[in-house]
């Protein structure tokens, strides 16, 4: 019996999931992303001067002095607390990057998992546009790597909304109530606020616009229309040179630009994407530029990334029928191990994964036996037979 | 990409597939071709009401048809892009003579409904305590029955009518939500079909401000 909302991976899924992590650190160390491991248990105040609601949502726990802890359920901002505390002194810009498990009670976020694996990068100490463009890219470069093909990014900004709010001419409640309902996605209420509150037609219509807006493009050239601000000229501008930079990565047709995107966490402070695959339940992956978060911990520095839901990519790779190569092959049983301990050595120093006890004489391939003098090897690709030299050949070992 | 519509089989079927039509989409008819115009590849699927949210909360389809009173009790983080204006209901409390008096002497009301979260959340925000019964059959009959001092039911209303619709018998107390069907995408078709979508909305949202509130 294990705890409601956890489970336990079995060796078939662990071996796809080992190979998804590595492709994807491999990518994030390609463009220099160094790898930081944060502890999985912090103290509850550090994590909620970020902003991270743990009431609700945390694991809790106490030391043996009384001192509450918090298990982390988010790796992007423990990862945050730890550039601040041990790597605030190094030259700017960071690459960080992280992978492992985060833990959530059951009643957050609508689901059911209690813990799951993040991977994600963040990139700390730029603000340019230059900056949001390799996150995203380098996001795009993770997900392809590992095979995933169906995958789009929407990108959307926090900043167009808060530029386009306050160009609605909202109190500032009401503007919190504008916010809330694109937050939600509800654009039904959305549009009974804006119509109760008293904003002009021409508002209405540009907030309409700016909704229906269609990826790619497109949707820049005409968010670019209703920009009636010098603010959201610049936000705009930012964002195209964000899909600029996209293209000339070659992951243009990738992005697409959806002014309906709002995080339900309010630390993002510029473009805030989401990656998705067809039929997946949450984001595949989520992140953005969040300025004021390395803030919290007294260190104001600009600061993006991205987090993967490994999961979720998981789900996505095996619903489009793409195979995930097991960084190891399975193992060989041999049925002469015991007969014979130094044959098994010299497999095993050419990385091939031997199973040689007697009990090991299984019915499952690839198996190798000994039979009248010669070796005889059934893999799923057919039978050898023939001397030890050709069994190490026909297993790449040779 | 063909977008998949699911739409409530029930009540709300005939009037979802209607409107679906009177844009160019169709299909959920028996034999009836699927397909959409001018430029929309479609699908349409018919489905138990209750188990549009899922689908649509799942990715096993992209846009749906959903009471609001059933996206508001599942809040499954969909994506609502339109109030479509048909289906008008109000979700209502209403009780059984005397219920009042049992609920101040034993400190709570049993209420009987199809919408447990949304009864929960209504009483707590007056700060009434209620034990809930999630009631399958006839509502008004499980307060006759004494199962439950009163119900939170749907009952149809045309905006702005008078509330006497309500229950056999009961008495309207308040009204806990008021329901219309909406126009909901799931949060990764918005990305996935963000261009069949538009044009979907673009063209309800013409033709449900040609017809006005019904």
């Amino acid at each position: 019996m294990i705890p409601g909302g956890m489970r336990d991976v079995l060796p078939a899924e662990a071996a796809e999931l080992r190979t998804i992590e590595q492709i994807v650190l491999g990518r994030f160390n390609a463009y220099g992303y160094g790898e930081v491991r944060p502890p999985a248990l912090e103290y509850p105040e550090a994590m909620e001067r970020a902003g991270v609601e743990l009431a609700s949502t945390g694991f809790h726990l106490y030391d043996e002095r009384g001192r509450a802890l918090v298990l982390r359920t988010d790796l992007a901002t423990a990862v945050a607390r730890l550039a601040a505390e041990r790597l605030s002194e190094r030259p700017l810009p960071l690459r960080l990057a992280f992978e492992g498990p985060v833990y959530r009670t059951e009643a957050t976020h609508n689901r059911r998992e209690g813990e799951f694996a993040q991977l994600g990068a963040e990139l700390l100490g730029l603000g340019a546009a230059a900056a949001d463009a390799e996150v995203v890219v380098l996001l795009c470069d993770a997900l392809a790597a590992t095979g995933l093909r169906g995958f789009r990014l929407a990108i959307g900004s926090v900043a167009f909304h808060r530029e386009l709010v306050a160009a609605l001419g909202l109190a500032a409640d009401d503007s919190d109530d504008v916010f809330d309902a694109l937050a939600d996605r509800d654009y039904a209420l959305l549009e009974t606020i804006v119509s109760r509150r008293g904003v002009s037609d021409e508002g209405r219509k540009t907030l309409q616009r700016a909704l229906d807006l269609s990826p790619g493009k497109g949707a820049l050239a005409a968010a670019r229309k209703l920009s009636s601000s010098e603010g959201m000229d610049e936000v705009v501008e930012r964002l195209v040179s964000v899909q600029d930079l996209a293209d000339d990565a070659g992951y243009g047709d990738l992005v697409g630009f959806d002014f309906g995107l709002l995080p339900e966490l309010d630390y993002y402070t510029g473009i805030v994407f989401e990656a998705w695959a067809p039929g997946v339940d949450f984001p595949v992956a989520m992140g953005g530029r969040y300025d004021r978060l390395l803030a919290a911990f007294d260190w104001p520095i600009p600061a993006a990334g991205f987090t993967i839901d490994l999961d979720r990519l998981h789900q996505a790779l095996v619903d489009e029928g793409a195979g995930v190569a097991p960084l190891f092959a399975p193992a060989l049983s041999y049925a002469g191990g015991l007969d014979d301990p130094k044959r098994v050595g010299d497999l095993r120093r050419h990385g091939v994964s031997v199973a040689a006890l007697p009990g090991d004489a299984a019915p499952a391939l690839p198996r190798l036996r000994e039979s009248d003098g010669e070796f005889v090897l059934e893999t799923l690709a057919g039978t050898t037979r023939g001397s030890w030299r050709d069994v190490l050949r026909a297993l790449g070992a040779g | 990409m063909t977008l998949r519509i699911a739409v409530p089989d029930g009540a709300l079927r005939a009037p979802s597939l209607q409107i679906l039509a009177a844009v160019g989409v169709r299909g959920g008819e028996p034999g009836a071709a699927a397909g959409g115009e001018p430029h929309l590849d479609v699908t349409v699927a018919v489905l138990a009401a209750d188990d549009v949210p899922s689908y649509l909360a799942s990715g096993a389809a992209d846009a749906g048809l959903v009471a609001k009173d059933l996206l508001l009790e599942r809040s499954a983080g969909l994506c609502e892009l339109l109030d479509l204006r048909f289906g008008a209901a109000l979700l209502v409390h209403a009780a059984a003579p005397g219920a009042s008096e049992r609920a101040r002497r034993l400190g709570r009301l049993r209420i009987a409904t199809r919408h447990p979260n949304l009864t929960r959340s209504y009483f707590a925000a007056r700060g009434l305590e209620v034990a809930v019964v999630e009631v399958v059959g006839a509502l008004d009959r499980a307060v006759a029955d004494g199962l439950a001092d009163g119900v939170v039911a749907l009952v149809e209303a045309a905006p702005g009518s008078a509330l006497q619709a309500g229950v056999a018998g009961l008495t309207v107390e308040g009204v806990v939500a008021e329901s219309s069907v909406r126009l909901v995408a799931g949060r990764g078709a918005r990305v996935l079909h963000t261009a069949e979508l538009s044009t979907l909305v673009v063209g309800l949202r013409d033709l449900t401000a040609r017809r006005g509130t019904p």
